[in-house]
């Protein structure tokens, strides 16, 4: 055991009743969530195997309440949890038994519109699409589409580093995020960015955008927003093997052409999408593309006939372009519906391992032979132009020590990914659930580069500590280069 | 001059690193040395050039991605991805016009160490926006990585782009990936002369703010136009506003016309293609609006809607020319015959409007005076002091060509 105390003794450590008493001075009542009953409903986000009841749930209005809220914790040197909707598929807003959940849904206004600037301001609760919707009449939108877009909140997105379908031209949140506000472990208010490109100094943005919640709390956003397209159509392509599929990707990017976005679902997938949402998929095909072209109508035309015709080579055994906004609508709702498609008929384990494309036929043969390994079946889905993997592994979660053998399986499969050239997460973050495969695409010592970052911000462990960093890295780290335990333990 | 330490490998890197800190000595990290007008100079650190750690290590033409060491010359990287029809869509600024240097110079990495990017930025995103991993050694003398070779990488906190606008004072980047695009099979401009400032901005965002994917959108005054026009058209001595679109032909030809339809009202439009309309932005890219004068050059991100204000006041205080790019959001302006080259009044008034001033060009006067890089507030200060601690603790590392101690 080390000079400070472990973690693991942090997050199991009794709370002061004092906390209470300091939050019900700062806070309304109905901001605090005591009762079991209530408390039950933060036990988890959309990694729904792990359940913690945390020790308190907060939902503060302002970055000032945040802020009192953020000292509290500092205090008391207890962990503090942010949450945005609770949509995490990798256990990002996980609590601890002993946290203060700080859950920011209720910071959902959006602060202010400035069409010259292309940028909207919105408070850190604000959903992904209400951003969108919001500009949407004049003519503009919010370029990263996550599936949860209808639920996940600006601030998850950040912290996450959150992409979607379309982010093969757009780029994901680090591409279109210019400010923050955000409050520090200490309770320190902090603006980064605004209005403009590149801010001064040293990229800040850089390491909060992805950083879940470990260097301080988001309150306030400033975002790009770009203007849209005149139209989109998507088509569908299906293959007779996945090999012709990832080839034809690889194909239509290396003639020049970067459809706004091009998704890929292996039969399984499109089997249960197809009873899910009646988009029209083939049922007969072993892979199945979905690409989108942007433009006007004659520019959608051309693109999809070049695209067409490269496709040719491969023998596609199906071939459909939507006619009509309906038809281009249920392509896609069955396409974002693939989740909770799969979701009726079992529980699932997420992966969301990104690969080259090039290894795209050699990774998918390898995953059906791990799942077959432990008799689990699988659907794959694919960020095809980008590389991100979502093979969703199904279990049964009623039968004990399913969850402990379907999250063996999924590491071999990031293990392939990252063997393969490629990475562990993609866009959904590493959480509690790809904290100790971090291993598997970094060293120590680059860990120990990140987790130095974390102490500037967060020198006392709090924020959402048990989260993105293997926990005995960690404790050794904290051991041999936190300077002083800070804040006054009670 | 102090004779320039040219490391082959990383253990050559670290053992100079490790050399300085038990000398307590510190190291001027650079590459060709095409950007080393710009920020403090430090005559007491040791020049340390990257040039030989020069390879393209990866090239995958059907992913989007090139991998090469540091020092690899930009030239070389253009030379290998043009074959495929591909390019760096950032279009990185070259200096050598401004600074009087050779041009055909610079290494990939230091593309991202300072980060400047050129028009094209305002739709395709910066240079930083490009980095999709890298390979470092940081101050302690200890390598690590970040990022890889795929687009989306959320693993871990971002170290890769960390290191971009960073200029060598966090870690030595060894080997970068970047993400490339195809390039667009062809180009146009629309030109507009003589426009009152506030008119060109008003249509430079009408222009942006449609589905037409602008992809370079300027104002230069008539006394920064001139050099620009060269080759380009007859009209030279008024101002210009120019507006690019990038496409097929088909495409370039259907958007042109919405766009002259949609700001008829501002003035007569004239539509450019190629090859003209690419050397026009090829002077832009290489700032021959800013080169062969005197004067003070200073660069400056500011939020488009505040543009125009805060350049009137800067104007009515400072003897200056100002141009815009990025559809309004970068100012260029020159400033002539002023003591501190105008730092003091225009740092206030871009400080009041949001964003960030740099002195990219000093003049015939000297930049000591004058912070290159606007100054941080105390806050951005002590954590700008904390991260350059963690990964740099003895201050090896081009100390003080940033900001006085970091």
């Amino acid at each position: 055991m080390g000079i400070f105390s472990k973690l693991q003794d942090k997050i199991k450590s009794a709370v002061p009743r004092s906390v209470i008493r300091d939050l019900s001075e700062l806070l309304s009542e109905d901001q605090i969530v005591l009762d079991q009953s209530g408390l039950k409903a933060y036990e988890t986000d959309a990694l729904t195997a792990i359940k913690v009841i945390p020790f308190v749930v907060v939902m503060p209005h302002t970055t000032e309440e945040v802020a009192a809220i953020a000292a509290i914790s500092h205090k008391y040197s207890i962990p503090l949890v942010p949450r945005g909707a609770g949509t995490s598929l990798a256990g990002g807003a996980i609590p601890l038994s002993n946290a203060i959940v700080i859950c920011l849904s209720r910071m959902n206004r959006i602060l202010d519109i400035d069409l010259t600037n292309r940028t909207a301001t919105v408070q850190a609760g604000v959903t992904n699409l209400a951003i969108s919707a919001a500009v949407d009449r004049d003519g503009f939108f919010y370029a990263p589409d996550p599936s949860s877009q209808l639920s996940c909140t600006i601030a998850g997105n950040i912290a996450m580093n959150s992409g979607g379908a379309h982010c093969l031209k757009y780029g994901v949140t680090t591409h279109n995020l210019l400010g923050v506000k955000m409050v520090t472990a200490e309770g320190e208010v902090l603006d980064f960015g605004g209005p403009y490109y590149d801010p001064a100094g040293y990229d800040f943005l850089s390491i909060i955008t992805g950083s879940e919640g470990g260097l301080g709390i988001v309150t306030e956003a400033t975002v790009m927003l770009r203007p849209k397209p005149e139209g989109a159509r998507p088509l569908l392509l299906g293959f007779d093997t996945h090999d012709a599929a990832g080839d034809c990707v690889a194909a239509i990017i290396a003639a020049g052409h970067l459809p706004v976005a091009i998704e890929f679902m292996d039969k399984p997938a499109i089997h249960s999408c197809e009873k899910h949402a009646n988009a029209g998929y083939p049922l007969d095909v072993e892979a199945l593309l979905i690409i989108e072209v942007e433009g006007s109508e004659e520019e959608i035309d051309v693109g999809i006939q070049q695209i067409l015709r490269i496709a040719s080579q491969f023998n596609p055994s199906h071939k459909r372009v939507a006619q009509t906004k309906e038809e281009a609508a249920a392509i896609w709702l069955g396409r974002k519906s693939a989740f909770g498609a799969l979701g009726r008929i079992s529980e699932y384990l997420c992966m969301d391992g990104v690969i080259p494309l090039s290894k795209l036929s050699h990774v998918l043969a390898k995953i059906t032979e791990i799942c077959k390994s432990y008799k689990f079946d699988v659907a794959n889905i694919f960020h095809a132009g980008d590389g991100n993997l979502h093979p969703l592994i199904m279990y049964d979660a009623n039968r004990p020590g399913e969850f402990e053998r379907v999250e063996k399986c999924g590491a071999e499969i990031l293990e392939l990914c990252v063997l393969a050239g490629g990475c562990i997460t993609g866009e959904h973050g590493v959480g509690v659930e790809k904290r100790e495969l971090m291993g598997l695409q970094f060293d120590e010592t680059d860990l120990y580069n990140q987790m130095r970052i974390k102490l500037i911000f967060d020198p006392n462990w709090d924020l959402n500590p048990d989260k993105v960093f293997p926990l005995e890295i960690a404790e050794k780290f904290r051991e041999e280069e936190m300077i002083k335990p800070q804040g006054d333990n009670q | 001059m102090q004779d320039m330490l040219t490391p082959l490998v990383d253990r050559d890197l670290k053992d100079m690193i490790q050399d300085a800190r038990d000398k307590g000595s510190a190291l001027e990290i650079l590459g060709h040395g095409t950007k080393r007008s710009i920020g403090h100079y430090n005559e007491k650190n040791v020049p340390l050039s990257m040039r030989r750690f020069s390879e393209i290590t990866f090239y995958e033409p059907s992913e989007l991605v090139i991998s090469a060491r540091a020092g690899t010359p930009i030239v070389e990287i253009e030379r290998e991805i043009k074959g495929y029809n591909q390019h760096l869509p950032f279009e990185y600024l070259d200096f050598s016009s401004l600074f009087d240097t050779e041009p055909g110079y610079g290494t990939v990495a230091s593309l991202f160490a300072t980060n400047f990017s050129g028009s094209r930025r305002l739709l395709k995103g910066s240079a930083r926006d490009h980095l999709l991993g890298i390979k470092a050694i940081n101050g302690r003398g200890e390598n690590f990585s970040s990022g890889g070779r795929v687009m989306k990488n959320v693993a871990g906190l971002d170290l890769a782009k960390l290191m971009a606008n960073s200029w060598g004072t966090l870690a030595v980047m060894t080997e970068v990936t970047i993400k490339l695009l195809p390039k667009p099979p062809t180009e146009c401009t629309l030109f507009m002369y003589g426009l009152e400032e506030d008119i060109a901005l008003e249509a430079l965002r009408s222009a942006v703010s449609t589905p037409f994917e602008v992809s370079g959108a300027v104002h230069l005054c008539r006394d920064h136009a001139h050099p620009c026009l060269e080759g380009v058209t007859y009209v030279r001595d008024k101002a210009v506003t120019a507006i690019r679109l990038e496409n097929t032909a088909k495409s370039i030809a259907y958007r042109s016309e919405k766009i002259k339809d949609l700001l008829s009202a501002f003035g007569d439009i004239y539509y450019i293609d190629e090859p003209e309309s690419k050397l026009f932005w090829q002077n832009m890219r290489q700032l021959q609006f800013l080169s062969g004068r005197d004067d003070a050059v200073w660069r400056i991100s500011t939020s488009p809607q505040r543009a125009y204000q805060s350049a009137r006041q800067i104007k009515k205080l400072v003897d200056s020319q100002v141009s815009y790019d990025w559809g309004g959001g970068l100012l260029w302006i020159s400033t002539r015959g002023v003591a501190d080259m105008g730092s003091s009044d225009i740092r206030r008034i871009i400080a009041q409007a949001g964003g960030h001033a740099s002195l990219i060009h000093a003049g015939s006067e000297a930049s000591q005076i004058v912070s290159p890089f606007h100054p941080l507030d105390p806050t951005h200060m002590k954590l700008t002091k904390a991260l350059k601690q963690m990964f740099d603790p003895d201050s090896v590392l081009n100390p003080g060509r940033m900001y006085n101690g970091i």
